[in-house]
């Protein structure tokens, strides 16, 4: 299980990515997270939404109230042009630390 | 709506929004989004086979407490928990403040049966005013605000609480007018021969309107905010769902609002006095004039906690930043706490020009009284120490 506070510094680039993909609602992107991690990051869900609105209060993505096929009312959230700006950069620097890691922990690969 | 033997969805529900209602943090819009999350969780956990209990119960287990997410939702809004903490504030001020009148006014009618020394004086005032500080530590012990729910239900009309407020300052003017006028000595309260000169009914009017700009600031601000102090209060009596630390934050702000109260009688008291002779000296006071002096004198504290709960700002910044910081030990609190007593009491006291026995009295009445509420902020604050302003969402 991955530890609480590397979950807590993926947050914002796992959200960005997924919305990255097109607008989504809370409980599908937990599924995604989910989904994608093969359920090895958990999160107590409720404390997905203070996340959503943090980023939304920093204009990097927007929300609006719509009508779901089952005839609820959701909250969907969709990325904007800044979103795009900072998730660009999130993963640059995600790299960079996925890189020095990688060569840390191989550091001769031509002898493997 | 899901009705199975023993299990009703609507009333899940309901119970559910309570207790998410009772987190000042979460807005009702939020709450409508968890809401949703929670039905599809439920229904995810319904296609798989479970029944509706089940299917419910591992649906609020993966939304997680109440009590969890109202924290970090107060991370991202810690203006609406300040309201709420400055409504905690204001109501023990204005209980705090009547506990002391009514104390004065016991010992008052007191002395007017018997005569009462300086050591019978100590020891009513010890042990009366240790009964309020003394039910803080023994509820901050165990935790619990449980016995508050009368208060909750004072709260529950303006209009009650407007009628119970002016019944009190009705009683407790009253009651010290009685003290007074009966006092074997008068002469040691109103001054040599004044008490001729005053009749009893003139005697009530003075007193009464002389508390009213003390009172009145607090009064109005505590019928402005109670709808928040009441669901602050419903919080940590909700019969255990919403646990100890909303309980123990909330006795932390009842004791942080007495140190606060007591420094601004000392500082308000300290002004008081010398304005008012520069007043004489320069003008013709009326008591009029004196009247709406002391209002301005006693609004300015008010205003102070208006701010903090209404306003973003630089006093809200640093407030925030001060209590929200790991650096703020116990030790801390408590040193504040004791600088809040001795500056403004220690101009109050030059100002008065008391005697060293009275003086000597008098701190150490009105100062047992402040280090115990102190003490309880202090042991508070340490069990509460956690910085608001972290980001981060939990992965239990």
């Amino acid at each position: 299980m991955i530890s609480k506070d590397l979950v807590a510094a993926s947050s914002r680039p796992l959200i960005l990515s997924i919305l990255s993909e097109g607008e989504s609602y809370g409980y599908e992107i937990m599924q995604k997270i989910r989904q994608c991690s093969q359920e090895r990051i958990e999160w107590s869900e409720g404390m997905l939404y203070p996340v959503l609105h943090r980023l939304e209060r920093e204009g990097l993505i927007s929300a609006r109230w719509a009508q779901a096929e089952n005839g609820r009312e959701r909250k969907y959230y969709e990325l904007t042009k800044d979103g795009r700006k900072s998730l660009q950069q999130e993963r640059d620097q995600w790299l960079i630390v996925h890189d020095t890691l990688t060569k840390l922990w191989n550091p001769n690969p031509a002898l493997t | 709506m899901e009705s199975q033997p023993g299990f009703d969805l609507n009333h899940e529900l309901t119970a559910w929004r309570r207790q998410l209602s009772q987190q000042p943090a979460i807005t009702p819009e939020e709450t409508r989004e968890l809401e949703g999350h929670l039905l599809d969780a439920f229904e995810a956990a319904k296609h798989r086979g479970l029944s509706g209990k089940a299917a419910f119960a591992e649906a609020r287990l993966q939304v997680g407490s109440a009590e969890g997410i109202g924290e970090e939702y107060s991370k991202l809004n810690p203006l609406r928990n300040w309201s709420h903490r400055v409504s905690i504030m204001v109501l023990a001020i204005v209980i705090v403040s009547h506990w002391r009148a009514i104390g004065q006014t016991l010992s008052g009618i007191a002395q007017t049966v018997w005569p009462l020394g300086v050591w019978e004086l100590l020891t009513f005032g010890v042990v009366f005013y240790g009964v309020l500080p003394g039910i803080l530590l023994w509820q901050t012990v165990h935790g619990r605000a449980g016995s508050l729910r009368a208060l909750e239900l004072l709260l529950r009309s303006r209009a009650v609480l407007g009628g119970f407020l002016i019944l009190l300052w009705t009683a407790t003017t009253f009651a010290g007018v009685w003290a007074i006028w009966n006092h074997p000595r008068p002469d040691l309260v109103l001054g040599p021969g004044a008490k001729e000169q005053l009749t009893l009914a003139t005697l009530f009017q003075q007193h009464l309107f002389a508390s009213l700009p003390w009172f009145g600031p607090w009064a109005a601000m505590l019928l402005v905010m109670a709808p928040k102090a009441r669901q602050t209060l419903s919080t940590a009596t909700v019969s255990g769902l919403c646990g100890r630390r909303q309980a123990r934050e909330i006795l932390l702000w009842t004791a942080l609002g007495y140190v606060f109260l007591s420094a601004c009688i000392g500082l308000t008291g300290s002004l008081y006095y010398p304005l008012m002779r520069l007043g004489h000296w320069l003008f013709d006071m009326t008591p009029f004039v004196s009247q709406l002096c002391s209002l301005g004198l006693n609004l300015a504290p008010v205003a102070a906690l208006a701010w903090l709960a209404t306003r973003r700002g630089p006093l809200f910044a640093a407030t925030l930043a001060a209590t929200g910081r790991p650096f703020w030990s116990p030790w801390r609190i408590a040193g504040v706490g004791a600088m809040a007593f001795v500056i403004p009491y220690g101009l109050l006291g030059l100002t008065l020009s008391f005697s060293p026995s009275n003086l000597a009295v008098w701190v150490i009445s009105t100062g047992v009284w402040h280090a115990l509420f102190t003490v309880v902020a202090a042991r508070l604050y340490a069990q509460l120490n956690v910085n608001p302003r972290a980001s981060v969402p939990k992965a239990d």
